[in-house]
């Protein structure tokens, strides 16, 4: 493939367009609005192919593990078999009309697997943070030190024992998060937007190239 | 007259005859623009300061070599429209290079299926430029699911599975980041993390041995790079900083003396 095919080219395209969704943000026009809402479903047409090259890539992954026997493959027979069902039931849907009737099974799924699985994980976070507190919250250092002042009077502030230990601890905390956190977290932000500018502009320009494989 | 229109969660003041955001735009692409222009033609030579947790990178990939233990490396759950992601898959592009170079197993996982594309195309050309096509495994580029905890559960389950020798985690997170943390703290991993979320980062901060603070992430890969364009980007980016400091602190002045013309024009 030429460079300007592999290289020229999607960066026009991607300039182009990058400058016509700034447009968008920026300008308040019907018709150009009108038109950019159509290029981001585009986007989203685009994102759909994605999914199914995703799936065709973890599918060949799987079977190709049930070919091998590699490690434990009950999780891979069990996804294929489910890939097998939606498969079929959108070619009966496709070309006889048939809804499905098992729709009940796929709702049982997810009420009775995924969504307490989420909540297991997620209610995990809550001894993962005693755990990463217990190895950040040691004074080693000055900064240590100050992050474990700050962390205790924001706890004590927040529990209501703190209430009752020290009428103190609830504006402290109050003036802990509002004004030194929040001062801080504006900077994290503003740095980040301003740096997220600059790296559109040297994307938009083709000098950052190393997220576009062969286009380099 | 003021009209007000939605973009995502930003909600942009548009004056009819002044708009402040597309001032600002075109203000800011034009000192970009400069900064670039300066620095590749020499009339400066920026210098970006020590990123030590981008120097700990090859540490990481050694460290993995000697050990024989795979690298996992995640941009989390952001697509590829999202700018942590890319700037996460620039570095990905390095690391997976290098692995490729000292013979370790690089593990890439992703949430979003739009990463996909980009990522085999991006880690395949890095085998490529190491000279190890063959060594190139397509699958050990994992899509383990867009459900964000489920993902959390397979990306954990890989890094204590495969005894990941790095842990690197470079895009873009939100709740389960601290998951991703701790299952690289208890595989015993040398951990590198990276994000612009302010939520995420103390998270990062107490597990992670280095951990890049919001821009660090995204000027990463000019960091690697070391090219002047790229480089001069960052030269005009400090610029608009400096400029964005002073304008908040005659802002704040002038605002506190009752005159807000300024943040008016600025649409704040």
């Amino acid at each position: 493939m030429s460079v300007v095919l592999r290289r020229h080219i999607p960066i026009i395209i991607l300039a182009s367009l990058a400058f016509f969704m700034v447009g968008d943000t920026l300008l308040l026009d019907p018709t150009y609005n009108a038109y950019a809402a159509s290029a981001r479903s585009v986007v989203s047409i685009i994102g759909s192919f994605a999914v199914m090259l995703s799936v065709t890539l973890l599918s060949r992954i799987h079977i190709r593990r049930i070919q091998r026997r590699r490690n434990v493959i009950e999780s891979s027979v069990l996804l294929i078999c489910m890939w097998t069902t939606i498969a079929w039931g959108l070619y009966r849907f496709a070309f006889f009309g048939e809804k499905p009737s098992v729709e009940y099974i796929t709702q049982s799924i997810f009420r009775g697997i995924v969504s307490p699985g989420d909540a297991t994980i997620y209610s995990i976070l809550a001894f993962f943070i005693a755990s990463a507190a217990y190895r950040a919250f040691r004074a080693r250092s000055l900064e240590a030190t100050v992050l474990l002042a700050a962390g205790i009077i924001v706890m004590l502030g927040n529990a209501p024992v703190g209430e009752a230990i020290w009428g103190g601890f609830k504006p402290m905390t109050t003036w802990i998060m509002d004004v030194a956190n929040k001062a801080g977290a504006r900077v994290i932000i503003m740095s980040a937007i301003i740096a997220t500018i600059a790296l559109y502009i040297r994307i938009i320009l083709g000098y950052e190239r190393s997220w576009m494989g062969r286009g380099e | 007259m003021e009209k007000m229109i939605a973009t995502g969660d930003v909600e942009l003041s548009v004056r009819s005859g002044f708009n402040g955001a597309l001032i600002m735009f075109i203000v800011s692409l034009a000192i970009i623009g400069l900064g670039i222009y300066m620095t590749v033609k020499g009339v400066l030579k920026p210098r970006i300061r020590r990123l030590p947790g981008v120097d700990a990178l090859d540490e990481c990939i050694g460290r993995a070599a000697e050990l024989g233990r795979p690298v996992h490396y995640t941009v989390g759950l952001g697509g590829i429209y999202n700018e942590q992601v890319i700037a996460g898959l620039s570095i990905a592009r390095y690391v997976a290079r290098r692995c490729a170079e000292l013979g370790v197993r690089f593990l890439f996982t992703f949430s979003a299926p739009t990463v996909q594309p980009v990522a085999v195309d991006l880690i395949k050309e890095a085998y490529l430029e190491a000279g190890k096509p063959e060594e190139f495994r397509p699958e050990d580029i994992m899509w383990l699911s867009d459900r964000q905890f489920a993902f959390a559960t397979g990306v954990m389950g890989l890094v204590l599975r495969e005894k990941a020798a790095a842990n690197l985690l470079l895009g873009y997170f939100a709740a389960e980041s601290l998951i991703f943390a701790e299952a690289g703290y208890r595989a015993g991993a040398m951990q590198i993390a990276g994000t612009t979320n302010s939520y995420q980062i103390p998270f990062f901060v107490t597990t992670c041995d280095y951990t890049l603070i919001s821009e660090e992430l995204i000027t990463a890969g000019a960091y690697i790079s070391k090219e002047p364009r790229q480089v001069g980007s960052i030269l005009g980016q400090d610029y608009i900083r400096l400029i964005g400091l002073i304008l908040m602190g005659v802002g704040a002045v002038l605002y506190a003396l009752g005159w807000k013309t300024l943040t008016d024009w600025l649409g704040l």
